[in-house]
C-alpha cells in the first residue's frame, strides 16, 4: 500500500471515532403529539380556599392536570434515555354537558407547569380575554417554545395547573372542560448504556 | 582509382558546398534536424483483465436490504456503483464508494454507501399477532426509509472476475412515517384521554452487515 492509501485510510476510518456524541444513538422525532383529556371539572367562582391559586388570591382558581409521559412513551424512565419536551399550544373548551354555560368570567388564565421538588414552577402558556369575544366557549394560549419541561417530569409525570382569574363581579359556576395539550417530544436513546 | 582521387573526394566531402536551389514547384526537404518529433510512444495499456473497470455486483444485508448494482471502476484502487434496492417492504435506489487498496485473493475493502426507499405501506404488520399496536396502523401507511453505511470488509475471490465480500460496519438509518396515529387510555390521574402522534420520524445508528457477490467483466 503507497503512502496517501495509507493516509486516506487512517483518515476514512478515524472520521467517525472524532464526532460529536454517542456513535450508537437512536433519536425518535414526534413533532406534535396531542393528549387531550375530556371534561375536567372546574371549580365555580368564587372558589373554596382550597381551590385558590395562592393562599391569598381568592379570585384566583387552579385545577391541576397530570400528564403521564411514561405511559404514552414509555422508554423515556429507561437509562441511557435523555429527551426534549415543548408545549406547543393548550385549548380549553366547554364540554355539552356544560352548554348554556361560557367562559366570560375568566378574565385571564395561565398554564402552569409545577416544580416536582416543590418550587413555584414556571407558567408556559397564559390568556387574557378578547374585549371583543368577551363570552367565548373555548380558550386556546401557545405555548413556549424556548422552555424545555424535561426538568418539571418526575417518574415520567408531568403536573400542569390551569389558573384562571375570574371576575369577582361575575359569578361563574362550575363547568367541565375538555383540555387539549400539544408538544414537541424529541427523544435520544445511547446504545452504548447498553453494551 | 588512384590515392589521390580518393583523397580528393574525401575532402570534398567535408566542404559545406551550397546546393543549388530546388527546381520551382517542388518542395524542398527538410534536413534531417528539421523533421517532425517523434511521436512518443504510446502507453503500454494494462491488460484488461488485470483491471476490468465494469462488472456487476448482488449484496443483502443489514439495514440496506437487498441490491443489485452496476459496478464501475475509475481507477483500480476505487469503484463507484449504483442500482436498484429492495428491502420487502419497498423498492428503492442505492449507491456507493469503494477503496480497495490490494487487489490479491484476499483483499481489504472499505466502502461508504447509501440509499433510499421509496414510499411504503406497512400497515399490514400492525396486528395482534406481530405486537404492532393496531392503533398505529394509520402511521406506517406511509412510511419512509433512508440509510448510509460506513463498511469494512474482506474480499475474497478473483479481482477481475468472481469475488464475495463480507463486510461489517456502522450504519446511519432515518424512517419517517406519515400520519396521524390516535390511541385512547388512561393518561393518568386526569383519567382516560386520547393521544395522537403527528407524523413521527425514527433516526439513529446501528451495526451494519452486508454481503456480497461481485464479477468483473
Amino acid at each position: 500500500m503507497t503512502r496517501p492509501n495509507v493516509a486516506l485510510l487512517a483518515a476514512v476510518l478515524a472520521t467517525p471515532l472524532s464526532g460529536c456524541g454517542p456513535m450508537l444513538f437512536a433519536e425518535l422525532d414526534v413533532p406534535e403529539v396531542r393528549i387531550t383529556l375530556p371534561s375536567q371539572a372546574f371549580p365555580a367562582s368564587p372558589a373554596v380556599p382550597a381551590d385558590w391559586c395562592f393562599p391569598d388570591t381568592p379570585t384566583c382558581v387552579a385545577t391541576e392536570l397530570q400528564y403521564q409521559l411514561a405511559a404514552q412513551v414509555p422508554i423515556v424512565n429507561e437509562p441511557g434515555v435523555t429527551y426534549d419536551l415543548r408545549l406547543k399550544r393548550v385549548a380549553i373548551v366547554l364540554t355539552a354537558s356544560s352548554a348554556g354555560t361560557d367562559l366570560s368570567g375568566i378574565v385571564s388564565a395561565g398554564i402552569r407547569i409545577l416544580d416536582p421538588s416543590g418550587g413555584p414552577g414556571v407558567v408556559v402558556a397564559s390568556y387574557t380575554q378578547d374585549p371583543a369575544a368577551p363570552a367565548p366557549t373555548s380558550l386556546a394560549v401557545s405555548g413556549d417554545p424556548s422552555l424545555d419541561l424535561e426538568p418539571y417530569v418526575r417518574s415520567g409525570n408531568l403536573m400542569a395547573r390551569v389558573e384562571f382569574v375570574y371576575d369577582p363581579a361575575h359569578l361563574t359556576p362550575a363547568f367541565d372542560a375538555d383540555v387539549s395539550a400539544a408538544f414537541a417530544l424529541d427523544v435520544k436513546v445511547d446504545w452504548g448504556e447498553y453494551l | 582509382m588512384s590515392l589521390a582521387a580518393l583523397l580528393l573526394a574525401a575532402a570534398l566531402a567535408q566542404v559545406d558546398v551550397p546546393l543549388p536551389p530546388p527546381p520551382p514547384g517542388t518542395a524542398r526537404r527538410p534536413a534531417p534536424e528539421e523533421a517532425l518529433p517523434v511521436p512518443p510512444p504510446p502507453p503500454v495499456a494494462e491488460p484488461s483483465e488485470a483491471h476490468p473497470r465494469f462488472g456487476l455486483v448482488l449484496e443483502g444485508g443489514f439495514p440496506q436490504g437487498a441490491s443489485l448494482g452496476l459496478l464501475y471502476r475509475p481507477i483500480p484502487s476505487v469503484r463507484l456503483w449504483a442500482g436498484p434496492a429492495w428491502n420487502y417492504a419497498s423498492f428503492g435506489l442505492q449507491g456507493g464508494a469503494a477503496f480497495q487498496p490490494w487487489r490479491f485473493a484476499v483483499s481489504p475493502v472499505l466502502s461508504v454507501e447509501g440509499g433510499r426507499y421509496f414510499s411504503s405501506d406497512v400497515s399490514v404488520l400492525a396486528n395482534e399477532s406481530s405486537g404492532v399496536p393496531e392503533e398505529i396502523a394509520p402511521l406506517l401507511e406511509d412510511v419512509r426509509y433512508a440509510y448510509g453505511a460506513v463498511h469494512l470488509g474482506l474480499e475474497v475471490g478473483s479481482p477481475s472476475g468472481f469475488s464475495f465480500s463480507l463486510k461489517v460496519g456502522l450504519a446511519y438509518v432515518s424512517i419517517q412515517a406519515k400520519g396521524t396515529a390516535t390511541a385512547t387510555g388512561d393518561t393518568g390521574g386526569s383519567g382516560t384521554g386520547t393521544v395522537e402522534f403527528d407524523d413521527p420520524r425514527l433516526r439513529g445508528t446501528l451495526p451494519s452487515v452486508k454481503l456480497g457477490l461481485q464479477y468483473w467483466f
